[in-house]
């Protein structure tokens, strides 16, 4: 099994278990700005009653699923990981959390279609907000990349007001100026 | 036939048509891509493990493989 049909398996088997769900990380930087390898695929799934062992039955034998939990500290967030059994590729599960703009981003999540499935991943301005968020303490600098190339790809078709918003909530928005300024002109 | 004039070409012209290729892509190639990349930057791997240890069966170039992207990744995330 490949990251992709791994991927397209998880979409099934949250959909068949209606657990709301959206793709994040480099899956939806990807979408939004100029696509790289990807080693994982990050979803945020509202679980309510269904258990990991219930989605871990769905997706069968091609995975292994770590059933410790463990805890994202940006966010507070409660993160699983499924390991595929024959490829370095694995998949995080992150809890929806009580964050502010973690309910945001989801209650703002928009469709897109792949392989004939509805794909649920956060907005542009939500992957940019994220991403330097994420990067604020670790400073990866693929995060950084990934917003660069988002804000490049995306242009005027970003909401400006909303995204300063959020970054000045996070402290962000020096590191937001930043990379604006390391731009060439578009 | 007319002379080949050189284009010069800098960074900022090469980062544009990348930036111009990403605003023509459809969400199916980009949700697509990253995981179609990564395939195949593994077997890229796989061959080079494979010519540098000869004897390595199958299992083994995948443990390699798994070691090395450990090690891109503790890269990545230090400070």
């Amino acid at each position: 099994m490949t990251g992709n049909e791994a991927v397209l398996s998880m979409i099934d088997a949250l959909d068949a278990m209606s657990v709301p769900h959206m793709l994040t990380g480099s899956y939806a930087s990807n979408v939004f700005g100029i696509a790289r390898s990807t080693q994982d695929a990050d979803f945020v799934v509202e679980l309510g009653q269904t258990s990991l062992s219930q989605i871990a039955g769905r997706l069968g034998n091609s995975v292994r699923v770590d059933p410790q939990m463990s805890f994202e500290t940006i966010t507070g967030t409660s993160r699983y990981v499924i390991q595929l059994r024959d490829s370095p590729f694995k998949i995080e599960l992150f809890l929806l959390s009580d964050d502010a703009h973690d309910r945001e981003r989801f209650r703002r999540r928009q469709p897109g279609t792949a392989l004939g499935r509805t794909v649920w991943m956060p907005t542009a301005e939500d992957v940019v907000i994220t991403k330097l968020r994420w990067s604020k303490q670790g400073r990866r600098s693929k995060d950084v990349d990934d917003v660069r190339n988002v804000i490049a790809v995306q242009g005027d078709w970003l909401n400006w007001d909303y995204i300063h918003r959020w970054c000045d909530a996070h402290g962000t928005r020096a590191l937001l100026d930043e990379v604006r300024a390391s731009l060439p002109p578009l | 036939m007319p002379p080949i004039t050189p284009r010069i070409v800098g960074i900022d012209d090469l980062y544009l048509e990348r930036v111009e290729r990403a605003r023509q892509q459809t969400f199916e190639e980009g949700f697509l891509a990253g995981g179609e990349l990564f395939e195949l930057g593994c077997e890229f791997m796989a061959a080079g493990i494979r010519m540098q240890f000869p004897e390595a069966d199958a299992g083994r170039v995948r443990q390699i493989i798994a070691e090395r992207l450990a090690l891109g990744r503790r890269l990545e995330n230090r400070p």
